[in-house]
């Protein structure tokens, strides 16, 4: 069995990995830096996690292929300032996550490297380190095994095996739970209020992070829309998934996609216009959706050809997809993953 | 009538004292970025060079002094 990896969208620092540095509207194939071939593998890519312009790929044999910018020391390699291709990087990891300007990586004994920029503590290397340009490991001791790890824009949360949280980053707006530090330069236990083994699963977006289970969904941080909408609704589903684009939280429920947030930009799921799916993900501003056929549909903000080709001519700008946009037409479609106006799919070769 | 994307604090945006503007991250990977002689003016969007996005800058106009006292 062979896997694809393909992909449209913002490209200006070769964060698509498609051998070049455009915007995309229309399904590219990714390729590998080695030998500019297409990024097909045996392997199939079980992560993919985008900073504001770098992407990782996280296979199941643990490699981890980058491409985009590392101008600020994000993609862990000195050498350039920027790569258009996908690079094999050093070492087996676990677990990978991706903020604006940093790299988190978790290697196979559990130990948490990071490279890149974080003024506000980003990196989680103390307060006098905020700029790495290789792959730096975190000197703190988890006291369990880290079974996830996801950062938005400036923070990153950790669950531990045990059910903890642990998180660094900026902490100012409560996006890290209860504290009164405006910043958390190392890794911290995060306090959510209630017991964490009763959260079976978390979200992050811009300024806020979301926890939920069965005793519903709690939200911690600033993001005025969503947390008027939280408040109006009295969120007490108990869903399965929970994702955040940066401003908007998207919620699994049973086989509908309820949104709450902000919808400059048509954001919010297009429920009057919905259909089966059967997994969705997010980006930055847009969000995806793999129906129970295998095609894939956009929607949310567009402008970089993230959500492919405009095709209601009737509105008036053409970056706004409050309607559900056919990407990708296959039977072969088994992942799709979102990032800072990227969208990206994984296909299986037969 | 544009709409505005978002509102963010002045307090959450990155001061460069050499270009002397205001920057933050826009959804598309590049930066929103207004100068800070345009809000000592009264302007409060940030605009994005990548893209129609803008971003509305909550501030008062005395938050200005700490950045202009950086520009000595
Ligand atoms: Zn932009």
């Amino acid at each position: 069995m062979k896997y694809q990896l393909l992909c449209c969208g913002s490209n200006g620092s070769g964060q698509l990995g498609v051998g070049n540095v455009d915007d995309h509207n229309i399904i590219q194939k990714a390729g590998f830096l080695s030998d500019g071939k297409d990024f097909i593998t045996s392997k199939q890519p079980i992560s993919i996690a985008c900073g504001g312009n770098h992407t990782l790929v996280l296979l199941e044999s643990n490699e981890v292929f980058a491409t985009g910018s590392s101008e600020s020391g994000q993609l862990g390699i000195d050498t350039q300032s920027q790569i258009n291709r996908f690079l094999k990087l050093d070492g087996l990891w676990k677990l990978v996550s991706c903020g604006w300007e940093f790299s988190i990586l978790v290697s196979m004994d559990g130990v948490v490297y990071v490279s890149g920029l974080g003024l506000k503590g980003e990196l989680g290397l103390g307060k006098t380190q905020t700029r790495t340009t290789k792959l730096t490991p975190i000197s703190f001791t988890f006291p369990d095994m880290i079974i996830d790890v996801k950062s938005s824009m400036n923070h990153t949360v950790v669950r531990l095996a045990n059910g903890d949280f642990y998180g660094w980053g900026v902490s100012r707006k409560g996006q890290l739970g209860l504290t009164s530090e405006k910043v958390l330069w190392t890794p911290t236990k995060l306090e959510f209020g209630l017991n964490p083994s009763s959260y079976t699963g978390y979200s992050v977006g811009k300024d806020f992070t979301v926890l939920y289970g069965d005793s519903g969904l709690k939200f911690f941080g600033t993001q005025d829309k969503v947390q008027r909408s939280i408040q109006e609704n009295t969120v007490t589903i108990k869903s399965s998934k929970v994702l955040s684009m940066w401003t908007s939280i998207h919620i699994l429920d049973g086989n509908r996609l309820i949104s709450y947030g902000n919808n400059s930009h048509g954001q919010l799921f297009p429920t009057k216009t919905g259909l089966p799916f059967k997994e969705f993900a997010v980006g930055s501003e847009h969000g995806l959706a793999l129906t129970n056929s295998n095609s894939v549909y956009a929607w949310g903000w567009g402008e970089h050809g993230n959500c492919g080709e405009y095709s209601e001519t009737e509105n008036r700008d053409e970056v706004t997809f409050d309607y559900l946009n056919k990407i990708y037409e296959g039977d072969n479609c088994i992942a799709i993953a979102g990032g800072c106006a990227t969208s990206w799919i994984v296909t299986q070769l037969v | 009538m544009e709409t505005i994307y978002d509102e963010i604090e002045i307090e959450d945006f990155t001061f460069d004292p050499i270009t002397q503007l205001f920057q933050y991250p826009c959804p598309c990977g590049d930066k929103f970025a207004v100068g800070i002689d345009d809000l000592q003016d009264g302007e409060d969007i940030a605009i994005c060079p990548s893209c129609s996005l803008m971003v509305r800058v909550v501030f008062d106009p005395e938050d200005l002094k700490e950045y202009y006292d950086q520009l000595d």
